[in-house]
């Protein structure tokens, strides 16, 4: 089944390096990916389509990215909508956003490795394609 | 209400009182219409500087409004007791009661006043500058207290056994209050802000400085019996109203600001805070001979203070010494990650997939490890620039340039950041030539505009314009703007206004620090306001003009560019 439809990813990042660098790391054939560049239009699309995966950046113009995880869970939780954090900004995190923290499924400090943001996507896709069988 | 009307009632009240105050203290009335005189102007003046005080509060904002409003409060209290104390002994024609209505009303005035000192604008402290700050007023503040109590309370403050109990409470209070006036002009000396120099602060402090002074001399005239109603002292407190009035004026214009130094920086810093504590030292050596043991005491508390104060100095400098390198480290290791996340992304995708990448494709990603690792060694020469704070130094490569191209380049540089704002507005009746570094200004104006999509609300405009023989260009937006309290903060080095704690926003901090810095190595300025046009914030950039010919294409009215 996972070979049929697209495993659907939104990607809420402002700087366009990046943003070109995720687009190259995800296959096309199996990734359709959505892209949003600032916290208010990323949480309104996220909240209004379905996706299977979200890469979120922390500092985004409007919103920040941790206020965009805030709102999303008030309404979508971990199993609905899996969250992959991609951030420069290691040092507070852990420290600031306890709660907040624990419902993320994935942690990328940037810079990350290219192998890291594949396993770590294959695990929480992974993760939710067996949820989904059973 | 519009300025000429301000500017009229200004003159009239503040004219008034100085008027009345020249023919005062000169004596050029005889007495019996000098006292007729006083009792009509006195009314008029002190109710009309506190009205005029309480509704100018209403030109500014949050707790300065409250503070002004308190202000305004206390000398219209003090108005009140003066106009019961005329309607009994120039209309009624009696005796007026002691203590009376007047004089609750006139002793409320101390208080409120007081409040609202407290109230004024200040910089936001750190915790141990707070602590410092409060000592360095407490040790004032006793020092005052000892002083005056010394020089003449100790002779004036005494329980009359013939009196009745809110006699003697309301005697007691009158020679006190001016305590209070004094320590309020000590927290306005004291206290951290921008605004030291600014006249509406003058003038309140000059104000409050003349009515303690007539309080202090009227005390010691009624002592001697040598105090006439109506006669030159009189003129003192018409002094006073007439600056309040003033006072009141300037809270309507524009508040001037200078920047505030570090404080303790040099030796006069130091020491004025002080100046109280001096006097009461200087006072306890000479009277100890007469055995002023309460001197002795005085001392002895304010010696313990200004211990405490310095053990929390050198902790506020460590502790400021450290928020900055906190800051630093923060805010610059995030902004050399991002470059480095592209490069170490790319390089490793070319490395793992070479074979599967089309060489278009391998080409753009050197081509973006490339153009990243140059961003990433300007923020290296930047760093070490404002670090060792030279970038006034920079060699400029000036030229003539066209500010309609200029903008035009940056728009576009800007846009290709396909960012989700809208389009940038540019406003620019006509075009003109400014002198400059074309990279460095396009420097400036890119740092502008992307402030103004990373705080602002999506809309953004440039205006452009010559005004008194300048170049003007303006970066308006329609975010929250910049707090009052880090309008001067925003130009320091590492500095991020409201987001230095606020880590996700995305900034060094320094890039306002540099913006200004190549702004003024081009003769020009950089400066913030809150826009008019947008309601968010403005930054207006001048360069200087340049002498060559205007070119000779003529520019459309105004352009609008799309972001993307």
């Amino acid at each position: 089944m996972a070979g049929d439809a697209p495993i659907r990813v939104l990607v809420l990042e402002d700087s366009k390096p990046t943003r070109q660098l995720l687009d190259l790391c995800f296959d096309k054939r199996r990734y359709a990916l959505t892209y949003r560049l600032d916290g208010v239009s990323g949480l309104e699309t996220a909240l209004s389509h379905d996706f299977d995966l979200l890469l979120l950046d922390i500092g985004l113009p409007g919103m920040d990215g941790w206020e965009v995880l805030k709102r999303i869970r008030e309404h979508k939780d971990e199993a609905e909508l899996p969250v992959i954090v991609l951030t420069a900004h290691h040092d507070t995190v852990l420290t600031k956003q306890g709660p907040l923290f624990s419902s993320i499924d994935g942690f990328l400090p940037k810079p990350f490795d290219v192998s890291e943001l594949d396993e770590t996507v294959e695990r929480v896709v992974g993760n939710r394609l067996a949820a989904g069988n059973t | 209400m519009t300025r000429k009307i301000w500017q009229g009632a200004t003159i009239l009240v503040a004219g008034l009182g100085l008027l009345g105050a020249v023919l005062l203290w000169f004596e050029l009335l005889s007495p019996e219409v000098a006292y007729e005189f006083s009792s009509i102007i006195y009314p008029l003046v002190s109710v009309g500087a506190g009205a005029l005080v309480m509704t100018a509060a209403g030109k500014v904002d949050g707790t300065e409004r409250l503070a002004w409003r308190l202000v305004g409060l206390g000398i219209v209290f003090w108005g009140l007791g003066e106009t019961i104390w005329v309607w009994y002994s120039f209309i009624a024609h009696v005796e007026v009661p002691y203590p009376g209505w007047a004089d609750v009303l006139y002793l409320a005035g101390y208080p409120i006043m007081f409040i609202g000192v407290l109230f004024m604008p200040h910089l936001r402290l750190l915790r141990y500058e707070r602590i410092r700050l409060t000592l360095d007023t407490v040790a004032g503040s006793v020092a005052i207290a000892a002083v005056m109590w010394t020089a003449y309370l100790a002779d004036v403050v005494y329980l009359d056994p013939e009196a009745g109990l809110a006699e003697r409470f309301v005697n007691i209070l009158y020679p006190l209050v001016d305590v209070v006036l004094l320590i309020a002009l000590l927290i306005l000396a004291v206290r951290r802000t921008t605004r030291r120099f600014d006249p509406r602060l003058l003038a309140l402090a000059t104000g409050i400085l003349v009515t303690a002074f007539a309080d202090i001399t009227y005390v010691f005239q009624l002592e001697e019996g040598t105090y006439v109603d109506g006669g030159p002292l009189d003129a003192l407190w018409l002094v006073g109203y007439a600056l309040f009035a003033v006072a009141g004026y300037y809270v309507t214009k524009p508040p001037v600001e200078r920047e505030e130094q570090a404080p303790g920086q040099k030796l006069w810093q130091v020491v004025a805070p002080y100046t109280a504590v001096a006097a009461l030292f200087a006072l306890t050596a000479i009277e100890l001979g007469r055995g002023g043991g309460f001197l002795q005491w005085a001392s002895f508390s304010v010696s313990l203070i200004v211990i405490a104060r310095q053990g929390f100095a050198i902790k506020e400098t460590r502790e400021v010494v450290a928020k900055q390198r906190d800051n630093l480290v923060a805010s610059v290791s995030h902004e050399l990650r991002t470059p480095l996340t592209s490069i170490r992304g790319f390089s490793q995708l070319l490395n793992s997939r070479w074979d599967s990448l089309d060489d278009e494709r391998r080409r753009e990603m050197i081509a973006t490890i490339d153009d990243q690792s140059r961003y990433l060694t300007r923020l290296v020469t930047d760093l070490v620039d404002v670090a060792r704070n030279e970038v006034i130094a920079v060699e400029l490569d000036v030229e003539p340039i066209s500010a309609a191209a200029l903008i035009e380049d940056v728009v576009l540089t800007t846009a290709d950041d396909d960012r989700a704002t809208g389009p940038i507005g540019v406003g620019m009746p006509s075009d003109f030539q400014v002198v400059g570094d074309r990279s460095r200004l396009k420097q400036i104006l890119v740092n502008l505009v992307t402030n103004a999509v990373r705080y602002g609300n999506g809309d953004i405009a440039i205006e452009a314009m010559t005004d008194h023989g300048q170049a003007v260009i303006e970066i308006h937006d329609n975010g929250p703007g910049v707090a009052k309290k880090h309008e001067e903060a925003i130009w320091e080095r590492f500095e991020r206004g409201a987001h230095r704690l606020d880590s996700s926003v995305p900034g060094s901090g320094i890039g306002l620090a540099i913006a200004r810095g190549l702004a003024i190595a081009h003769d020009g300025s950089l400066t913030y306001r809150r826009s008019t046009l947008l309601g968010g914030a403005c930054f207006r950039l001048t360069l200087p003009l340049s002498d060559a010919p205007e070119p000779a294409e003529e520019l459309e009215p105004a352009l609008s560019l799309p972001s993307s």
